[in-house]
C-alpha cells in the first residue's frame, strides 16, 4: 500500500514539475522502478575536472571537494593567489557599488567573503565614494583578518537597511562563515541558506543584485543558475559574475597553466592535506567557458548591458548583466 | 625574484599558524553556536525549491513544510537546508 502510494506520489510530481530533483528526492524515501530512473538527465556525462562522469556524480564529486576543503579554503585562497584574491573581490565589490539598503543574494558565497565586502561597502558613510573607502589591500600574515563592523552601522530601519542572503550547497562552508560572521560580531543584517543554485529556494523579483563569485564553474548546468539569477533578480536588477578565466596571451597563459598544474596541487597537499580536490580545481577552470561565450550564454537568459571586465591578464573576469 | 618569494613563503608560514588558531576557535564558536535559531524573516522570501509555494515554519520539528507537495526540508544549526535531494517526504495520513 505505502509503495504504490510513493509511486502514484512520484507521478503526480514528476507530471508536475519534471524536475530531476524530484526523483533523487523521492528515491531516498521510496524504492523507485528503474525507468523512473532512466530519464536520461542523470545519467548525462559531463565534466568534473578533466575527467567524464555522469551530471549526478558531479554534484556528489563537487560537495565532497568543498566539504574536504571549507576549514582550509581561506588560507588556501590566500596561498594559491598570493593574496590577490582579496584585490580581486574588492574590485568586484567596487564595481557591484551597492547603495544602503540593497537586498543583494550571494550564491555559492559560503565563507563569506563577498557577503561581508558588501556589508562593510554599503553601509559605510563613505559609501559611493570609491577614492576613500578603505579596503585592506596589502597581502600580510599578520593582516589575516576579517573586516571591522560596527554593529550599529547595520541596525535601523529594515527597508534602508542592507542585507545580504549567502546561499550555498555546501553546509561546511556555510558553517565557516557562520562562524567568520560570528567573530566580526555581525549578527545583523545577512542570513544564510543552503540551496543549490540551478533551483533556488527564493520568490521571483526579490533581490536588487546577484553575485556568484569563484562558484559557477562548479555547477552542473551553467545556464540555468543564470536562469535562476534572472528569476530571483527584481527589474533593474544586476547580475554579477566574479569567476576564472581565459588568459588571451598565449605566453603568460603557458606560465600560468604550469603554476596551475604544478603548484597549486602541491600547496593543496601541503597546507590542506587534498591534492585530489585543489587539482580539480584547477582543472575546473580549463572547462569554464571562455569570456565571449559565458557574455554569450548571459545574454541568451535574459540579460541585457552584458558587458565584462579582465583582471590580471585576464586570469579571472568579471561578468555583469542587467534585468530590463 | 628570489626576495618575494622568500616574503610568500614566510607569510604562508605564518599564515598557516595563524589560521591554526584560528580554526581552532572556530570549532569553539561552532560548538557553542550549534543552537543558533532559524531567521524567521527569512520566511518571507523563502519558498520551495521544486513548486516555488511559500512554506510554513514547524518550530516543533524544525523543519520548513511544503504544504503543497507534501515535503519537509530540515534546518541544521539554524541554517535552512532547501537542497531537494535531503528534504523528507511527509507520509500521506498526516499532515506534518
Amino acid at each position: 500500500m505505502a509503495a504504490s502510494m510513493s509511486r502514484c506520489k512520484l507521478r503526480i510530481l514528476l507530471k508536475k514539475y519534471d524536475n530531476r530533483h524530484v526523483l533523487k528526492l523521492l528515491s531516498n524515501s521510496y524504492t523507485v522502478e528503474s525507468g523512473y530512473q532512466n530519464n536520461g538527465s542523470s545519467k548525462k556525462k559531463t565534466h568534473f575536472g578533466f575527467q567524464s562522469v555522469t551530471e549526478e556524480e558531479k554534484e556528489e564529486k563537487v560537495y565532497s571537494v568543498f566539504k574536504n576543503v571549507a576549514d582550509k579554503y581561506d588560507l588556501m585562497n590566500d596561498a594559491m593567489s598570493g593574496g590577490i584574491h582579496r584585490l580581486w573581490k574588492d574590485h568586484f565589490i567596487r564595481r557591484l557599488n551597492p547603495k544602503q539598503g540593497t537586498k543583494l543574494i550571494d550564491v555559492a558565497g559560503g565563507t563569506g567573503d563577498i557577503a561581508f565586502r558588501f556589508l562593510k561597502y554599503a553601509c559605510t558613510e563613505n559609501n559611493g565614494n570609491l577614492n576613500d573607502f578603505d579596503f585592506t589591500s596589502d597581502f600580510s600574515a599578520e593582516d589575516f583578518e576579517m573586516p571591522d563592523f560596527e554593529s550599529e552601522q547595520l541596525l535601523g530601519n529594515q527597508e534602508h537597511t542592507s542585507h545580504v542572503t549567502v546561499c550555498d550547497i555546501n553546509q561546511s562552508m556555510l558553517e565557516v562563515g557562520q562562524g567568520r560572521a560570528s567573530q566580526a560580531g555581525i549578527n545583523q543584517g545577512i542570513s544564510w541558506l543552503k540551496g543549490n543554485a540551478e533551483s533556488l529556494p527564493v520568490q521571483d523579483n526579490t533581490f536588487d543584485a546577484y553575485t556568484i563569485a569563484f562558484g559557477i564553474r562548479n555547477c552542473t548546468h551553467i545556464d540555468k543558475v543564470v536562469e535562476e539569477a534572472y528569476r530571483v533578480l527584481k527589474p533593474g536588477g544586476r547580475f554579477m559574475c566574479l569567476e576564472f578565466s581565459r588568459v588571451p596571451n598565449p605566453l603568460i597563459r603557458r606560465v600560468y597553466d604550469e603554476y596551475s598544474f604544478q603548484v597549486i596541487p602541491v600547496l593543496g597537499q601541503i597546507l590542506a592535506s587534498d591534492w585530489d580536490s585543489y587539482k580539480y580545481l584547477v582543472e575546473s577552470i580549463r572547462q569554464f567557458p571562455c569570456q565571449e561565450d559565458f557574455k554569450t550564454l548571459i545574454q541568451t537568459c535574459g540579460f541585457s548591458a552584458v558587458t565584462y571586465e579582465n583582471l590580471t591578464f585576464g586570469v579571472v573576469a568579471i561578468h555583469s548583466g542587467f534585468k530590463l | 625574484m628570489a626576495l618575494p618569494l622568500t616574503r610568500i613563503c614566510r607569510a604562508i608560514i605564518q599564515t598557516t599558524r595563524r589560521s591554526t588558531q584560528l580554526s581552532s576557535l572556530y570549532c569553539t564558536q561552532s560548538s557553542e553556536d550549534r543552537k543558533k535559531q532559524f531567521d524567521k524573516s527569512l520566511l518571507e522570501i523563502l519558498v520551495c525549491p521544486l513548486c516555488k509555494e511559500p512554506l510554513r515554519y514547524d518550530e516543533q520539528k524544525n523543519e520548513l513544510i511544503s504544504d503543497k507537495i507534501g515535503v519537509a526540508y530540515p534546518i541544521v544549526n539554524g541554517i535552512p537546508n532547501l537542497v531537494p535531494q535531503d528534504a523528507r517526504v511527509l507520509k500521506e495520513s498526516t499532515g506534518s
